[in-house]
């Protein structure tokens, strides 16, 4: 079973999609599809020794939620990983004691390493979060202030 | 302003290595772990030399990590090619030397073969391999620590555990008579799960049950060691001693 996706979420998805991470997009509908699924201990039943675990059926997310969710899920997978590399990078140079090291990412054989954690990626991540920011206290991307206001 | 929002994602895109894969488990939180591993044995208490080293075994500045599952190179492999991060232990009998790598891929006894996101071995292990004409894989009988890095946010779920138990089966040794898969998975060795965000009531029940360490909620940027690194530099040090 399929649960609708708000508009406003579904905003948020085409945006992950636009801005070039289709994959993440589709990442970010299937969970909405689904739904919440909890999970919860049970007394064991006769004939086991350890408690079971009953797992709910799924239920809708309300339009709040999916929107958290949407946002949530597409500030991890950019801005998040970028801090991760960041910290990555920020803890080898207390394990060398080297201001200057950098942590590298090996691609393959035909292009080789490059910086994991670009200081573009840094400066872009912080202005993205910005907006994202803004956009999750607004509960929409249709209200921004735009730059000047 | 949902046009700048799409630009900056689209500059993200731009500004991070090619193939950067957004939606495969992350590079990113394998690396923050085995750094957050080996900045453990910085602490006097270990009495540990810690090394970054290229993939000829050669202290580094620079550490080059796997961005998908591999082999290890050898020795005589054009430079750059991932790196490891060697622990040399300054015991009182004698030195022992591990290693740290990152998405190495391990033969299980069934043949096929699992990527361990960050793994320990013993340096032998890795020296054997860099002296091999071409690339090689350590076999399960070897890994030592195997930490499984799940850069989900949003949480995981059974399926992970299921994954888990499933390639720490593979990996370990057949069980001794009477043994329990719990001992047969963590007498020895160490596996352990770690998720950016939760573990499902259900995922923990398995993994638990089979002596996997689970580690839910473990980001690691926070200050001070967090109890995944601290249970992996535990085991290794045990290890060290034997």
């Amino acid at each position: 079973m399929h649960y609708k996706i708000d508009p406003r979420a579904e905003d948020v998805v085409r945006v992950a999609e636009q801005g070039g991470f289709p994959g993440l997009a589709d990442e970010i509908r299937s969970v909405l599809f689904t739904g919440r699924i909890s999970e919860e201990l049970e007394s064991p039943a006769d004939g086991y020794d350890a408690p079971r675990v009953r797992i709910s059926d799924p239920q809708p997310y309300d339009a709040e939620e999916q929107f958290d969710i949407a946002l949530d899920m597409l500030v991890s997978a950019t801005i998040g990983r970028v801090r991760l590399l960041k910290a990555a990078e920020d803890r080898l140079k207390d394990v060398t004691d080297n201001p200057k090291a950098r942590l590298m990412e090996w691609v393959d054989p035909e292009v080789g390493a490059v910086p994991a954690v670009p200081d573009d990626a840094v400066r872009i991540a912080d202005k993205l979060e910005h907006l994202l920011g803004l956009a999750r206290n607004m509960r929409t991307l249709d209200s921004l202030p735009s730059k000047g206001s | 302003m949902r046009t700048e929002i799409i630009d900056l994602l689209t500059q993200l895109g731009a500004a991070l290595p090619p193939g950067f894969a957004f939606n495969k488990a992350g590079t990113a939180y394998e690396a923050l772990v085995a750094l957050s591993v080996a900045y453990q044995f910085k602490s006097p208490y270990y009495r540990t030399t810690v090394e970054v080293c290229d993939h000829t075994g050669t202290p580094a500045s620079h550490f080059v990590i796997r961005q998908s599952p591999g082999k290890i190179h050898p020795a005589t492999a054009n430079a750059p090619r991932p790196g490891f991060i060697r622990l040399t232990f300054h015991g009182r009998r004698a030195k022992r030397v591990y290693e740290i790598h990152n998405s190495v891929q391990f033969k299980g006894r069934s043949g096929s073969n699992h990527e361990q996101d960050v793994s320990v071995i013993a340096q032998k292990t890795g020296d054997d391999l860099r002296n091999l004409p071409g690339d090689g894989r350590p076999s399960g009988k070897d890994l030592k620590v195997a930490v499984e890095c799940k850069d989900i946010p949003k949480g995981a779920g059974v399926g992970i555990a299921r994954g888990s138990v499933g390639n720490a089966f593979d990996l370990s040794p057949n069980r001794s008579r009477g043994g329990s898969y719990k001992q047969a998975f963590s007498k020895t060795r160490m596996f352990a799960v770690t998720v950016l965000g939760g573990m499902s009531v259900g995922g923990t029940q398995v993994l638990d049950y089979y002596g996997i360490n689970v580690y839910a909620n473990a980001n690691l940027t926070a200050p001070g060691p967090h109890p995944l690194i601290v249970d992996v530099a535990a085991r290794i040090h045990e290890d060290m001693k034997r």
